[in-house]
Order: structure tokens, then C-alpha cells, then sequence
């Protein structure tokens, strides 16, 4: 059995998974919420409004709890990356596991990004792209980030630019 | 491509045997790249910086499809208000037919004058220019546009022509290129065919030169005086036989041919020839290009097979099976009177009139489409000629292709035979012009769509020997047994959709036939309930014969799948009642990674998957239930050695 990568992400990056799935729970369960208040002027059946704006809540109080409480630490034990000199190792995934290898001579290119909420806790994304499409590293301490991408651009300035 | 590292066995194989291939090209410069030694100088036909406009048919021609869109619009439309315009006619008190067969012509010659009139524009902006170190098609009437393409770049040059395109001789060529994921497609509109060979011939001239770093080289010859001197071998577009028209080989030599399976023939062949021979009003010469290494076409047999047993065949007959079981079946149920049973018979004659026809139509089409179907192995690229009517030259270079593939069909698989076919990465058409899609090229370059399965080795080899560590079939690594028991499971309930609605349909049948007991006796209930029961009863028959097919499938995949790494070289082989061999060379996988669900954690087994970067985005290639350590391997296998 291959051993895990040693590398986990900054811890801060669950505040910033809580935050961002806060807001994306949040701004679907206010829609699905205003749309029925919308048919409350509509029409007469006030009960039936009533059960289904209760039940928007609950279904925001429990989203809420999985995806705050429940999923961030999981998440972030099973998130484990590792750069050698010639790969980049990924283990993710908490009920489909994925394991991924991509050599350093097939990224054509690498960045590092940072969204409002990253740069609110001094993080950042590193991206390695290949021909075939993009794998993100999310979460690294922003200098940390920084240091990576030009280590994986380094490596991959080796790569065939020719596919 | 030389100063590029390589680092697997394949790209050095490939370098080394074409060289050894390719040597007595003689002054051939597109394989002089990967010669010993670079050529004196390399001979182009467009002199640098000077500017060439596409054939004046794309004034003519061009819009002549446009109109005719436009006329069918019409034509549908004024069928559909024939009335009020016969009602209006007659109030008028003109002859109908002829004044309508009159505004009709009218409005054709209109709108092609005005169609013409932007065609005219845009011809005269569009120009294209072989410079120094690119190739650039400048276009646009208001907004200008300007496409380079780099000659490192250039990948591929393929030509496609329409019937109406083949009776002038002109074609559209579309030139390739690669740079990392993103690839284009430069689309020069009808050229004829002369300068399309020359387009091609100078774009891997001048790669070449670019290559070997030497472009101050490249030297004008009067395209004249090349053909001379070339005038012996074939070349590209339809040329084969042209060449033959041209220059005839004496009948030895083609019964020699014939007997080395070199030019195996059939029937469309010789009409074929007959088309491909007449190149057109404005055809012209043939350029000079590099010497064929290996060609093989489709016999008699092979062609009609082709047809008779592609997938859209395989599915016209399963609806037509189906729908007769339906049929038959609702007429007893619903109504066992005559009048209804016969009725139902004729719709379900009517239909597979209708679906027959469609059958032999799309039969027909298949032959008409691989009709004078060519593969050959040219330097250091495969290309592929086809279709009878409408024309299509392909070209894939030897470093492009993604993976080789080798398919069957249910009936194919019944049969013994299999289709071939290179994967390559799709190019998107870059400049403006109609038919866009014609740039999009569409997954895997067919090389051989119908050969036995014991040849499918032997032909890939003779065809790319570059590729000679390609893992064989007896060197599967099989798949364990508990693959058997959770493809089963997989196959047969969770991705089985069949099943799932049976379920809900259950779950509504007895819903329904509880109503009664609920709400108390509903009239006229009894007939409802019996056209549901008896449509369930057709549905689960179906659904269980899919199942059981399912199942059967899956205990072939479990026998027969697996997987085979080597130094150079991942093969995916996943069975069943259809089947993929698929090989991916190790510099072409992108990417690779195994993945697990609880299941499989539990059992021990891990899928695994190879990205390439093939097709629109990227394509990935997977095989279920391998043990773990075959997955490590796997892992391990990716790393890239030292």
C-alpha cells in the first residue's frame, strides 16, 4: 500500500470551506425560502407556505451543521498533497477516495490564486494544469502558495509543450 | 521535436526506426527533420511574404449552399401557407404553378446576387501568406481578423471536399495546430486541389526547416518543375488513383500489389477511380510529396460489413424488435377486436417500413462514407483518405496520437472483427466562414473501421511500428475475482437504469391498485388498472431480459478485462458484450489516479484511471475493481523515472 502523502493543508482553509459553504447554503436556502413567500402573495393556501418555509429552515440548520461542523475536519484529514522533485502526490476524497499522480513534465502551467475570503486569512490556491485539465491544491499559506507554484513552474518548465 | 526532451522508449523508438524508414526519401524535406543528415536546401512552392487569394469558386460556389438553406426555408414555409397563397392567386386570377415556379426563381436569383455580393468582399479580403516564420489567413470584411500559425506548430494539414466542391476540383483545407491544450484549426476555404497539396507539401517543408533550424534555407521552386521531377510518386488528396490515371502502373504490378494485400480493392474502388481520376475543372497538377510506406484499403466484404454492422445500425434493429414485441402485444390487450389488432399491424408495418428504410439509407451512407477508403503511412504521419462523394483527407502526426484504440460492437464482436482507430486531441476551427463543425474533427481517427481481430496487431504494427512494445493481449494482468460479484452488483442494479424505473412503476402499479381499498370503489377503474398491469408486464419482461444481458456482460468483463503496464506503454482492456482495448503511450498520459468507494475499500479493490489528454478536453480511460497493489503499481508506474 502506497503511503500517504505528508504534506496537509493550512488549517485555516476550513474557515474558509465554513465560510464559503455558509454563504452558498445560505444564498440557495434564501432563494428556495423567498420564492415560496413570493407564492404566499400569490395565493390563499398560507398553511402550505407556512410547512414549506419551516421546512426551508430546517433544511438550512441541517445543511449548515454537515457542511460546518461535520464535513470541514473530515475534509481536511483526508486532503494531503506532497511535491517531490518530479510529481505532485494528492490523496482527497472522503467516501470516493482519490489518489492522483501528475508528473511535473506533463503541467503546462501552474498558478496561484486568491479569492476575497483566501486573502481574508492569508491563503492561497495553488492550480497545476495539464493538457488534460486542472488540478487545485486549495488553502496553502499564502508565501507557502507562493514558493510552491514556482517550484511546480521550475519543474515544469521541462515539460513538452507538444502534446 | 529534436530539441524537446523525450523521455520515453517510444518517442526514441519512433525517432530511430523512422529514420531508418524514411532515409531513402531523397530530397523529400517534411521527414528530413528526423534524416541523419539535413537536406542542402528545402523546396517550397509559395515564395516567403507573397500573398495568394483562395479560388475565385468561393464567389460562386460558397454561396450557392447558402441559398440553397435559404430556398429550403422557403419552400417549407410556402407549403405551409399554400393555401392562402393558391386562395389569393385565384382572386387574382393568375396561373398558379407558373407564376409560383417564376417567384421562386426570382427570389433564388435575389438572394444569391445578394449573398454573392458579401461573398465578393469577403474573397477579396481574404488572403493568405506563407512568411518566414508563419503561416498567417488574413479575413474579415468590417473586422479584420488575422490567424498565424507558427510552422513549429502545425500538426496536421487535412483536406475535405464536397460533391459539388469535387466537380470544380476545389477543397477546403484545414490546417492544424498544437499548443498544449489549446488547439485550432485554420480553415482555408476552397483552394483547388493543386495549391491544397502545395498548401500541405510547403507547411511540412517549411516545419521542417524551422525544425532543423536552418530556415534561410527554404528555397522557391516553380511548382512546375517539382512536379517534374516529382511527378512519380503519388500524392496527397485523392491521388492514388489519380496517380495510377496519370502515370498507369503496368497490370504486373498492381496484380503484385493486390497479392501483398497492398491494394486490396472493391467495387467502389474502381468507380472511385473513375471520380477521383477526373479532378475537376480547376484540379490541376500533383504536387510532389513524400513516399508511401504502407497502404491498405478495404476489401468487398469488409466495406459491406462496415455498414451492415455499425452501432446505429445495432440500435435501429433493437427498436425495431422492441416496438414489434409492443406492438403485437397491445393490439391483443387493448382491444383483441380485428379492426384494431390490423390496425396496429399497419402502424407497426408503416414503422418498420420506415426504420427499414432508414437502415438501408444509412447503409448506404456508411459505404458512400468509407467508400475508397485509404490508410496509409506516409513519413512520419498516418493519413487517411475517404468517402466517395464527399472527400476527407486526414492526417494525425506520428508524436499526436493519443492512444490506439481497438473496438467492437456486439455484432462485431459476434463476428471476430474489430475497427481501429488513433485517439488525437479535437481542434476547434479558428477563422469565421460556415460550417464550423467542419474543423471539429471527431474522436479517434478511424484507421481500419472493420479487420479481424488476429490482425488488428499485426496492422497496427506494420502501420506504426514506432509502437512495437505495445502490450498484447496475453500480457493482461486479470482482474480478481471478486470483480465478478461487485461488477454484477454495479452492472446489474445500481447502474442499472432499467431496474430503477421498474421499481417506481411497481411502486405506482401497487399505489393504484390500493386506491380502491383507500377511497373506496372507483368507476371505470378496472380498465385503467388492466392497461397498466399489462404495459408493466411488457416493461418487466424487457427489463429483465436488459438485466440478464447486463449480467452476461459482466461475467465477460470479468473474465477477460485487465490491464498491462511496461516501460513505455498502459493498455486498458475492458471486455464484455461490447469491448475496448485501449493503449495510451506513457508521454501521452497526462495525468493518472485511482479511486475508491467504501465498497471497494472493503474488498480490496480500487479503480483505476488514465488521463489523456484526447478528444474535446481530455478523455479519460478507466477499469474497475483491481486489486490495491495493482493500484500502487499503478501509482508507482506514473512517477516518472530518472
Amino acid at each position: 500500500m502506497r503511503p500517504l502523502p505528508e504534506n496537509k493543508l493550512d488549517p485555516r482553509v476550513k474557515n474558509v470551506w465554513r465560510i464559503n459553504d455558509g454563504i452558498w447554503i445560505t444564498l440557495v436556502c434564501g432563494l428556495v425560502v423567498g420564492m415560496v413567500q413570493l407564492l404566499r402573495l400569490l395565493s390563499a393556501h398560507s398553511d402550505l407556505v407556512g410547512a414549506l418555509t419551516l421546512a426551508g429552515g430546517v433544511a438550512w440548520v441541517v445543511l449548515m451543521v454537515l457542511w460546518l461542523v461535520v464535513l470541514p475536519p473530515i475534509r481536511y484529514v483526508r486532503w494531503r498533497y506532497q511535491i517531490t522533485d518530479d510529481y505532485l502526490d494528492i490523496a482527497r476524497g472522503i467516501v470516493w477516495r482519490k489518489r492522483f499522480v501528475i508528473p511535473f513534465i506533463r503541467v503546462q502551467n501552474t498558478d496561484t490564486r486568491q479569492g476575497p475570503i483566501l486573502r481574508l486569512f492569508g491563503l492561497a490556491s495553488v492550480t497545476v494544469s495539464t493538457a488534460a485539465g486542472r488540478h487545485e491544491i486549495p488553502g496553502l499559506d499564502a508565501a507557502e502558495a507562493d514558493v510552491l507554484r514556482d517550484k511546480a513552474a521550475e519543474l515544469a518548465r521541462i515539460a513538452r509543450e507538444d502534446v | 521535436m529534436g530539441t524537446q526532451p523525450h523521455d520515453t522508449a517510444w518517442e526514441a523508438a519512433g525517432r530511430d526506426s523512422s529514420e531508418a524508414a524514411t532515409s531513402p526519401a531523397g530530397h523529400n524535406a517534411a521527414d528530413s527533420a528526423a534524416a541523419p543528415q539535413a537536406p542542402a536546401t528545402y523546396p517550397v512552392t509559395y515564395r516567403t511574404g507573397e500573398s495568394h487569394q483562395v479560388h475565385h469558386s468561393y464567389i460562386w460556389l460558397g454561396p450557392l449552399t447558402a441559398t440553397l438553406a435559404v430556398l429550403a426555408a422557403a419552400v417549407g414555409y410556402n407549403v405551409s401557407t399554400r393555401i392562402q397563397l393558391d386562395r389569393f392567386l385565384e382572386e387574382q386570377g393568375m396561373a398558379a404553378p407558373l407564376t409560383m415556379v417564376l417567384v421562386g426563381l426570382a427570389g433564388f436569383v435575389a438572394i444569391y446576387i445578394i449573398v454573392t455580393l458579401v461573398y465578393v468582399l469577403a474573397w477579396r479580403n481574404m488572403r493568405y501568406v506563407f512568411d518566414e516564420t508563419e503561416f498567417s489567413l488574413y479575413s474579415g470584411i468590417i473586422t479584420k481578423r488575422r490567424v498565424h500559425v507558427p510552422y513549429a506548430r502545425v500538426q496536421s494539414v487535412n483536406h475535405r471536399a464536397g460533391l459539388v466542391q469535387r466537380l470544380f476540383g476545389v477543397c477546403s483545407v484545414s490546417i492544424d495546430t498544437a499548443g498544449g491544450a489549446a488547439n485550432k484549426a485554420v480553415r482555408v476555404p476552397f483552394v483547388t486541389l493543386e495549391h491544397a497539396e502545395r498548401i500541405r507539401s510547403d507547411l511540412f517543408v517549411r516545419k521542417a526547416a524551422t525544425m532543423a533550424d536552418c530556415p534561410d534555407k527554404v528555397v522557391y521552386v516553380d511548382p512546375a518543375v517539382l512536379m517534374q521531377e516529382n511527378g512519380t510518386l503519388p500524392a496527397g488528396m485523392f491521388d492514388t488513383q489519380a496517380h495510377r490515371t496519370q502515370a498507369p502502373a503496368s497490370p504486373d504490378e498492381l496484380a503484385r500489389q493486390r497479392a501483398a494485400g497492398q491494394a486490396q480493392p472493391n467495387v467502389l474502388d474502381d468507380a472511385a477511380s473513375q471520380v477521383a481520376s477526373w479532378r475537376g475543372a480547376f484540379g490541376g497538377g500533383v504536387a510532389g510529396m513524400e513516399p508511401v510506406q504502407f497502404e491498405q484499403g478495404l476489401t468487398n466484404k469488409e466495406l459491406l460489413l462496415t455498414a451492415t454492422t455499425s452501432s446505429g445500425i445495432e440500435v435501429a434493429v433493437v427498436t425495431l424488435v422492441l416496438m414489434g414485441v409492443a406492438t403485437g402485444i397491445f393490439a391483443t390487450a387493448f382491444d383483441p377486436s380485428w379492426a384494431m389488432g390490423l390496425g396496429a399491424f399497419a402502424t407497426l408495418a408503416f414503422t418498420a417500413g420506415i426504420v427499414l428504410f432508414g437502415l438501408v439509407a444509412g447503409c448506404i451512407a456508411i459505404v458512400l462514407s468509407y467508400g475508397n477508403f485509404r490508410v496509409r503511412r506516409r513519413g512520419s504521419r498516418v493519413e487517411v483518405e475517404r468517402g466517395l462523394l464527399q472527400r476527407v483527407f486526414t492526417g494525425i502526426d506520428l508524436d499526436r496520437i493519443q492512444t490506439v484504440e481497438v473496438r467492437q460492437s456486439f455484432v462485431r464482436r459476434c463476428l471476430g472483427y474489430c475497427e481501429v482507430s488513433l485517439g488525437r486531441i479535437n481542434t476547434n476551427a479558428e477563422n469565421s466562414g460556415q460550417n464550423k463543425n467542419q474543423g471539429l474533427s471527431q474522436t479517434g481517427l478511424v484507421v481500419h473501421p472493420f479487420l479481424r481481430v488476429e490482425q488488428a496487431e499485426p496492422f497496427v504494427r506494420e502501420l506504426l511500428p514506432e509502437l512495437a512494445g505495445m502490450p498484447e493481449m496475453a500480457q493482461l494482468q486479470p482482474l480478481p475475482q471478486v470483480a465478478l460479484r461487485r461488477g454484477i452488483v454495479r452492472n446489474c442494479i445500481w447502474r442499472n437504469a432499467m431496474l430503477w424505473i421498474a421499481l417506481a412503476y411497481a411502486a405506482v402499479q401497487i399505489f393504484l391498485h390500493a386506491l380502491p381499498l383507500l377511497v373506496g370503489s372507483i368507476p371505470e377503474i378496472g380498465s385503467v388498472l388492466y392497461a397498466v398491469d399489462s404495459l408493466g408486464l411488457v416493461y418487466y419482461i424487457f427489463a429483465v431480459a436488459y438485466t440478464v444481458v447486463r449480467a452476461v456482460s459482466t461475467v465477460l468483463w470479468q473474465r477477460g478485462s485487465g490491464h498491462a503496464l511496461n516501460r513505455g506503454y498502459v493498455a486498458l482492456f475492458n471486455d464484455g458484450l461490447r469491448t475496448s482495448f485501449t493503449v495510451v503511450p506513457r508521454a501521452k498520459v497526462q495525468s493518472g489516479y485511482t479511486r475508491t468507494n467504501p465498497f471497494q475499500r472493503m474488498s480490496d479493490v480500487t479503480t483505476l484511471v488514465a488521463t489523456t489528454a484526447a478528444g474535446a478536453g481530455h478523455t479519460s480511460y478507466r477499469l474497475w475493481d483491481v486489486t490495491e497493489s495493482q493500484g500502487a503499481q499503478w501509482l508507482a508506474w506514473l512517477e516518472p523515472r530518472r
